[in-house]
């Protein structure tokens, strides 16, 4: 923790991930009412395109609303189905690949081959028809669907981490004493994974983020709720970029690319700070 | 057991490795096709809904936003309206039957007329748009796999700041959101430079098919170039970052530190180390393969591509239900035959992959 803490990059890292949650959890508190913070998402504040000002920082788009409002909520939003949906798949994760593997045998192939399917199967594809299904979505919705899809790349980090934990002495030591496989998942080999279920929460957290984005981009996001993806979905519909308007579409991009830059990095930090083994490689 | 009876019978190793590569395409295509059969059928509202709420309720704003306007359709009449969509889309049969029916389809690939733009068969649709898919994605499968090992390698071997910066960008090209590169290069090169189109495969203005004419190949091409350039950094990034933890791993293996005891030149080290490094590459390419689809389809919405992925959108936009399902198809047989047809490369590059299964398990 304390190498951690002193580490730049980590710092730099952490610093970028927080100002963006701080933005984000703004942004949730004035959709609901809460606090004003920016000018309304929805009302038509300035005009048609208008350029960057002091008024509208990040100009308006084509209906004359302000893009800085409409940031600061999609981040919001953004967020909180990033977030959600790595917690669904880092829970499918955590009882797909962490128990099949404690039990092992055929549970764990049958298991085992599950996760392969999933690991190669394409989201977007299976966002897309998941999605047309719906006619209306949430949030929630959505994070569910992006959680349900991409834990196999988490379940399968975890599971070798299990295999490995399990053959330790503790374990053997706790399993003689006789306690019950869940206590000892729980009690025995989870808290000796946490930088690992963190790291993977991380990845997961990040790739949500950017699916969601994927998948608002051609119009099946979330309906009732505006996001990053689907700020991008109407510059692209409005034909925005054909007349020059970047101020629309390159706020949302930036901030995608900086917090899950910032999400991925941080994850490699940590794994090079636990493992001793990868100092230097990493 | 019956694993061990059928290794008896493929005399080859390689044979068997094959047929347990085959094995996993089958299964896996089995799981996806289940899987998204399934989960769409335990929503809440199906898709007669969505139409009939199309039709009742005016105009759809945007997918799936509909504005309930009120209509002059009665009550009655939408029960009627339903009933016949729900015994065209087959709704209305047992589950079991609906499965039947959607394995029926997938292996006839005949997924009847298109509603958005009847009478189209679908897979008439599908078979226009799919090539147009495919030649996007393949190229940058190889040449992602080449130029990433390169940089790969030549990063682990210039270890410091520059390797450190050269593998936070690949490790970040791994997952970057292209669909935003493409946005990118979109207003630089296309609007703001004007050097490259930025709607369509080709200009639709000079030629209504495709034709094989020098001229128009010319044209393909120069609609080509930003949508490739948007996607090839996905392939570089991955296998860079494959490739620059393989290296490293090799440069401190014991035969290469034994080597440089026994004062072998730096660049024949380094053509061991790499060769070495290349082949377990091979196992990411499925999973660059699948992200690679993905993108793809964004990509393509973005430049109006004709490919799958525009192709997924009209559908989605239209409520075309059996082309929504086609084109999902195709996706996922893209990355399952191509994921395949890596396994097998690498078994052939690899002997040791192969022949592993001699003695079987």
């Amino acid at each position: 923790m304390q190498l951690l803490a002193k580490n730049r990059r980590f710092q730099l890292c952490l610093g970028v991930v927080l100002v963006i949650v701080a933005i984000g959890v703004i942004g949730l508190l004035q959709e609901r009412g809460v606090i004003t913070v920016t000018l309304d998402p929805n009302k038509k504040t300035g005009y048609r395109y208008e350029p960057p000002s002091s008024t509208h920082v990040f100009g308006c788009d084509v209906f004359g609303q302000d893009v800085l409002a409409q940031l600061v909520a999609g981040i919001g939003n953004s967020l909180m189905v990033g977030f959600l949906a790595g917690l669904i798949g880092l829970l499918i994760a955590f009882a797909v690949g962490g128990f099949s593997a404690y039990i092992g045998g055929l549970t764990d192939e049958t298991v085992n081959t599950l996760t392969n399917v999933f690991l190669v199967l394409p989201i977007i594809p299976i966002l897309i028809i998941l999605s047309a299904s719906l006619k209306e979505r949430s949030l929630y919705t959505v994070a569910g669907f992006i959680g349900l899809i991409t834990w196999a790349g988490a379940a399968r980090s975890l599971r070798s981490q299990v295999m490995s934990l399990k053959e330790r002495n503790f374990v053997n030591l706790a399993r003689i004493s006789g306690k019950s496989t869940t206590s000892i998942i729980f009690n025995e080999i989870f808290p000796n994974m946490l930088s690992y279920v963190f790291i993977s929460f991380c990845g997961m957290f990040g790739g949500a983020i950017m699916a969601e984005a994927g998948i608002s981009l051609i119009g099946l996001g979330p309906t009732t709720v505006a996001t990053l993806g689907s700020m991008l979905h109407w510059a692209i519909a409005t034909q925005s970029i054909h007349i020059g308007v970047w101020w629309w579409f390159v706020p949302p991009g930036i901030v995608l690319i900086s917090f899950t830059g910032a999400l991925l990095a941080m994850g490699s930090v940590i794994d090079d700070v636990l493992n001793p083994k990868l100092r230097g490689v990493v | 057991m019956s694993l061990k009876k059928i290794t008896g019978k493929l005399k080859s190793p390689f044979a068997f490795f094959v047929y347990k590569k085959l094995l996993f395409l089958f299964v896996a295509i089995f799981i996806s096709m289940t899987f998204t059969f399934i989960l769409p059928r335990l929503m809440p509202s199906s898709p007669v809904d969505i139409m009939i709420g199309k039709i009742a309720g005016g105009e759809a704003s945007s997918i799936g936003q509909t504005t309930q306007t009120g209509s002059g359709i009665g009550a009655s009449r939408l029960d009627v309206l339903r009933a016949i969509y729900m015994e065209k889309f087959g709704i209305n049969q047992p589950l079991i039957v609906q499965y039947f029916d959607f394995w029926k389809r997938f292996f006839t690939m005949d997924f009847g007329l298109s509603y958005w733009r009847y009478p189209t068969p679908v897979s008439d649709l599908i078979m226009e748009a799919l090539p147009w898919t495919l030649v996007l994605v393949i190229p940058v499968v190889p040449i992602g796999f080449f130029v990433g090992n390169w940089i790969g390698s030549r990063a682990a071997y210039h270890r410091g700041k520059v390797d450190k910066a050269l593998y936070y960008v690949l490790m970040y090209l791994s997952q970057a959101p292209y669909y935003w590169f493409a946005l990118i290069f979109m207003l630089v090169f296309g609007v703001k430079l004007g050097w490259f189109p930025i709607f369509g495969a080709y200009d639709i203005d000079r030629w209504l098919y495709p034709v094989l004419t020098p001229d128009w190949i010319l044209d393909a091409a120069w609609h080509y170039a930003l949508p490739f350039l948007s996607l090839v950094g996905l392939g570089i990034g991955s296998t860079g970052v494959g490739m620059r933890a393989m290296t490293l791993y090799e440069m401190e293996s014991d035969y290469i530190q034994y080597s440089k005891q026994l004062g072998f030149k730096k660049s024949k080290l380094r053509k061991y180390s790499e060769r070495n490094a290349i082949l377990p590459n091979f196992t990411w390419l499925p999973v660059v393969l699948s992200s690679l689809v993905g993108q793809t389809l964004l990509v393509e919405y973005v430049f109006g591509y004709p490919g799958l992925g525009n192709l997924a959108f009209q559908a989605v936009f239209n409520m075309d239900y059996p082309l929504i399902e086609a084109t999902f198809i195709s996706a996922v047989g893209i990355v399952l035959v191509g994921n395949f047809i890596c396994d097998i490369l690498y078994g052939i590059l690899d002997p040791r992959i192969g022949s592993s299964y001699v003695g079987g398990k």
